[in-house]
């Protein structure tokens, strides 16, 4: 065991060593997204907007839903009006976080789509209540918000803010 | 010519700095070389080796004494992998080797097969809804929803209008694995829970005469969660021994899962355990799955 660990050690000093020696850049890009969040991108997509929803707001165990799923989660939602989309939820079922961020061709096809996302949202309402009262309020103050042919659906522990980097990324 | 001639300062500084760093690294690798061959035996790597397959071939020993266990004395099954460590103390004396339990956990691959299971049904409460969140099944070999109990199962339709049973009915499943408790533990009986798990046995029994029926135990909690009290290790294991219980009068096959996902100091490990220390992170299903097949298979 001694002897491995001496090993460990002097590998280690070699691999630090290597590296010192390659002049890589300091990590400065970890801040840069966070000041890129709620600026509007000319064109963007539906994964730009949650993705820079989530490089602010965490979900715990985020993880990506297909277009193609969309229907398990959305009853009665016209994935064919959808011409882009990106939807995340916590998969482990512990909280209600969820983000969803669709595109349609117009703004009629939007509109028509809003009632579909209301019925998910009193779902989990329902399912959550008396589930965990605790994450109940993230529920609450829920965005639903059509602008466009866009239409955003929220649910974090920080709803109005995750409203405005999806908004502003949107613009 | 004249390029040659005008290395600077600050370039014959970098040049001797390298010259520097590579004769420091040779030097550690003459160390390391020197170091190996002169200390360390061959032998040794043997016996590190064979120690390892050892372990392998126990592993699976132990595995297969399990599964014969469990399809016919299902009380005897828990004894067996909680004392799992006996056999390897065994083997060590023979082969004069330390037992490592890093090895046993390694050796414990979490690969399942897709196809094994493809034709099986799960039946849960909130953690069983990661199977199709986390995209590990379609949505039509499970019925899983959030607060989900032995006893609500019976009667909560899904989108469909089916129960739990009539959706088992309509698929007839080769293996159907149900988990449920974890939300009753709180403020339910656990003897309640228990014979309404039987009832929800009977019901798929007669629903699909030919599935084989897996009552999987409920998952342990972090130790955080213990201390806050609501659901604590005291009466998952409370529930967990009812449940193995109601199995051997069944006659269906308990899984325990419970053991499989504990620390060393018998809570949620922090590998598999949400934040709230109760549901899964994505690893657990993996785990779990390849449990599963491995308790099935052998």
């Amino acid at each position: 065991m001694k002897k491995k660990i001496v090993c460990a050690v002097l590998i280690s000093a070699m691999v630090c060593g290597a590296a010192s020696c390659t002049g890589s850049q300091p990590a400065e890009t970890a801040g840069a997204d966070t000041t890129a969040a709620a600026t509007p991108v000319s064109d963007a997509s539906a994964a730009d907007v949650t993705k820079a929803v989530l490089d602010e707001i965490t979900i715990n165990s985020a993880f990506e839903k297909s277009k193609d799923s969309l229907g398990d989660y959305f009853d009665g939602l016209d994935t064919d009006k959808i011409t882009d989309s990106s939807f995340y939820i916590c998969a482990s079922g512990a909280y209600p976080d969820e983000i969803a961020v669709f595109k349609f061709a117009g703004a009629d096809d939007a509109k028509n789509a809003v009632a579909a996302v209301n019925e998910r949202l009193e779902y989990q309402k329902k399912t959550y209540k008396d589930y965990t009262p605790e994450e109940y309020y993230k529920l609450e103050d829920a965005v639903v918000e059509q602008t466009g042919e866009w239409l955003v659906y929220i649910v974090t522990s920080d709803n109005s803010r995750a409203k405005e980097i999806a908004l502003g990324v949107i613009g | 010519m004249e390029k040659k001639t005008k290395v600077d300062g600050i370039s014959l500084a970098i040049v001797i700095l390298n010259i520097a760093i590579v004769a420091v690294l040779i030097l550690l690798v003459t160390l390391i070389y020197l170091y190996m061959t002169g200390k360390l035996e061959p032998t040794d790597v043997a016996n590190m080796e064979q120690s390892e397959q050892t372990a392998a071939t126990l592993v699976t020993t132990a595995l297969t004494t399990d599964t014969v266990e469990t399809t016919t004395e299902p009380e005897e099954m828990t004894v067996t992998e909680e004392t799992e460590a006996e056999p390897d103390a065994e083997e060590t004396e023979e082969t004069g080797e330390t037992t490592e339990p890093e090895v046993l956990v390694a050796v414990e691959t979490d690969d399942y097969s897709d196809e094994f299971f493809a034709n099986d049904f799960f039946i849960g409460d909130s953690i069983y809804t990661g199977l199709v969140n986390y995209g590990y099944f379609d949505s039509s070999q499970v019925f899983a929803k959030i607060g989900l109990n032995p006893e609500s199962v019976l009667t909560d339709i899904d989108d469909t209008g089916l129960t739990a049973v009539g959706k088992a009915e309509a698929m007839q499943p080769k293996h159907i694995f149900i988990m449920l408790g974890s939300n009753g533990i709180a403020f339910m009986g656990n003897t309640h829970m228990a014979e309404k798990m039987h009832e929800l046995v009977d019901k798929l029994r007669e629903a699909c005469p030919e599935s084989y029926i897996y009552v999987v135990s409920i998952p342990p909690v972090t130790k955080e969660h213990d201390a806050a009290g609501q659901e604590t290790m005291v009466m998952v294991n409370g529930y967990n021994k009812l449940l193995k219980g109601m199995c051997e009068e069944a006659g269906v096959v308990y899984l325990d899962l419970c053991s499989k996902l504990q620390d060393s100091s018998g809570y949620f490990s922090a590998d598999y355990a949400e934040a709230d220390g109760m549901h899964f992170l994505g690893s657990a299903y993996k785990h779990m799955l390849a449990f599963f097949q491995r308790e099935i298979q052998l």
